[in-house]
């Protein structure tokens, strides 16, 4: 008999069961191989701490392993792990103190003229650009950027209104260009 | 900026580099401004240029050397503790019995991270992980059988081949044969042997084998034990419950007592070798 899907997962993220279509079930150990950078990456640019992406990444590993039999596709185990690391952040940011968006200075709505140059734009100073966001902020962006999720996808995962999370991700956005454009121009 | 280009900006924020997202619904307007409108157009595209160079900085993040063995290690140890969720629990359905997450950052504080609460586990944890990941490291630099530094992968692959070798030979029955004491198997194996043989290594070691199957049908699992390799110093002093190897439905872990080396080869997953071995659970 199959498994019940994991609740937290959209309905299209379950696929079907091993027994179904043949496939073998995925090894915890193999997916930590496989995956711990990704979930470590993500983890990074949720928390911008190392220490903290590093627990968020074993804590995933830890859930996964336990609730593995829930995982009823492999090849949708990088989305499932993304699933899982989600939730532990928004677990753990709900018991701390609130930062709002008023509480940062995010630009009005306009993409900038000038372009970014490859050569200054890296990841440190994207995450101090990234660290300068309020949670629901920084989230939608990296579901957007990191596990590559439509405006739709992120409303269903986080069961926020299709409007609620473009206006977030057009102003969290806004906020990245302009921060990482002021830096170039300064460098350059 | 009008409420009707504020709305066209979003639908441009909204959009997936190399996406097909422009047919959604929510897009439409957005699809047919930038066929009419050659500045939109132009204003989707710049940002589609800096979105893939943003998604491209998304990936760079240097990653901890070591944090693939250190969560194996904690895994391990969490198995062998026989879970540490003792609430009945586990988060994923703690999160799902949490209130809506719209208003996840506009919450109080109203009680200590989970992360906090799980201090402790995740420092003995953390400890143990250590050790496994020092363990993995050291096998690694074990001398094995040149003076040269063998990786572990060569090693297991080593491993491997003695399956057939054992496999070709009659185990001798009789344990009770004069073995030097040093061959004592205690500190490695749960498991008592019901057989045994010389195996035969090159570079003039010595190794005996004992049989761990339950009987004549189950499958491979053996303890190879090596007694002439004083250049090993970095071993595990006991078997950790995380295999060296685990690929191919084989299990191979090692440790040293002394100057002993211990090889279990178990066929089967990691649970199956994990019943060969004692387990080592760290103080609390």
């Amino acid at each position: 008999m199959a498994e019940k899907p994991l609740p937290l997962m959209a309905e299209d993220d379950v696929g079907t069961s091993p027994e179904s279509n043949g496939d073998t079930w995925p090894d915890i150990h193999n997916l930590i191989a496989d995956y711990h950078t990704d979930l470590y990456r993500y983890a990074y640019r949720l928390t911008g701490k190392q220490d903290e992406s590093e627990d968020l990444t074993q804590q995933t590993f830890m859930i996964a392993h336990q609730k593995i039999n829930q995982l009823r596709d492999p090849l949708l185990a990088r989305s499932w792990l993304f699933t899982v690391l989600r939730n532990c952040f928004l677990k753990i940011k709900r018991k701390q103190l609130p930062r709002t968006a008023a509480s940062i200075e995010v630009d009005v709505n306009d993409i900038p003229e000038t372009r970014l140059n490859e050569d200054n734009f890296d990841g440190e100073l994207l995450q101090n650009a990234l660290d300068q966001l309020p949670d629901e902020f920084r989230l939608v962006l990296v579901m957007f950027f990191f596990e590559g999720c439509s405006y739709k996808d992120i409303a269903e995962k986080l069961e926020l209104p299709i409007g609620t999370v473009m206006s977030r991700l057009s102003r969290a956005k806004s906020h990245l260009r302009g921060k990482l454009t002021t830096a170039d121009a300064l460098m350059g | 900026m009008s409420t009707q280009d504020k709305r066209i900006l979003e639908a441009i924020d909204a959009c997936r580099t190399g996406s097909d997202d422009l047919s959604m619904p929510e897009l439409h307007e957005l699809a047919g401004r930038i066929e009419q409108d050659a500045d939109v157009q132009a204003l989707f595209d710049q940002s589609q240029r800096l979105d893939a160079m943003i998604g491209e900085a998304f990936e760079e993040v240097p990653v901890p050397n070591g944090l693939a063995e250190q969560i194996s290690a904690s895994l391990g140890a969490m198995d062998a503790a026989g879970d540490v969720d003792t609430s009945g629990h586990s988060l994923i359905e703690q999160s799902e019995r949490d209130e809506d997450e719209s208003a996840v950052v506009n919450r109080p504080v109203v009680q200590n991270s989970p992360v906090a609460s799980r201090a402790a586990f995740l420092k003995w944890v953390a400890v143990a992980a250590s050790i496994a990941a020092c363990f993995t490291v050291a096998v690694g630099a074990v001398h094995f059988f040149t003076p040269r530094e063998m990786e572990v992968e060569a090693f297991t692959k080593e491993a491997r081949q003695w399956i057939n070798d054992l496999q070709q030979n009659p185990w001798k029955l009789d344990l009770d044969a004069p073995l030097p004491s040093h061959y004592n198997i205690e500190p490695s194996v749960v498991i008592a042997p019901r057989g045994w043989q010389q195996l035969e290594v090159p570079y003039g070691s010595k190794a005996v084998a004992f049989d761990l199957r339950k009987n004549e049908g189950s499958p491979f699992a053996a303890l190879v034990v090596f007694d002439t390799y004083d250049g090993i110093e970095k071993v595990g002093s006991v078997l950790s419950p995380v295999p060296l190897s685990n690929t191919g439905n084989v299990c191979i872990g090692a440790c040293k007592v002394e100057n002993t080396l211990y090889v279990l080869i178990v066929e089967g997953n990691v649970d199956q070798y994990r019943r060969f071995i004692k387990s080592q659970l760290p103080p609390v």
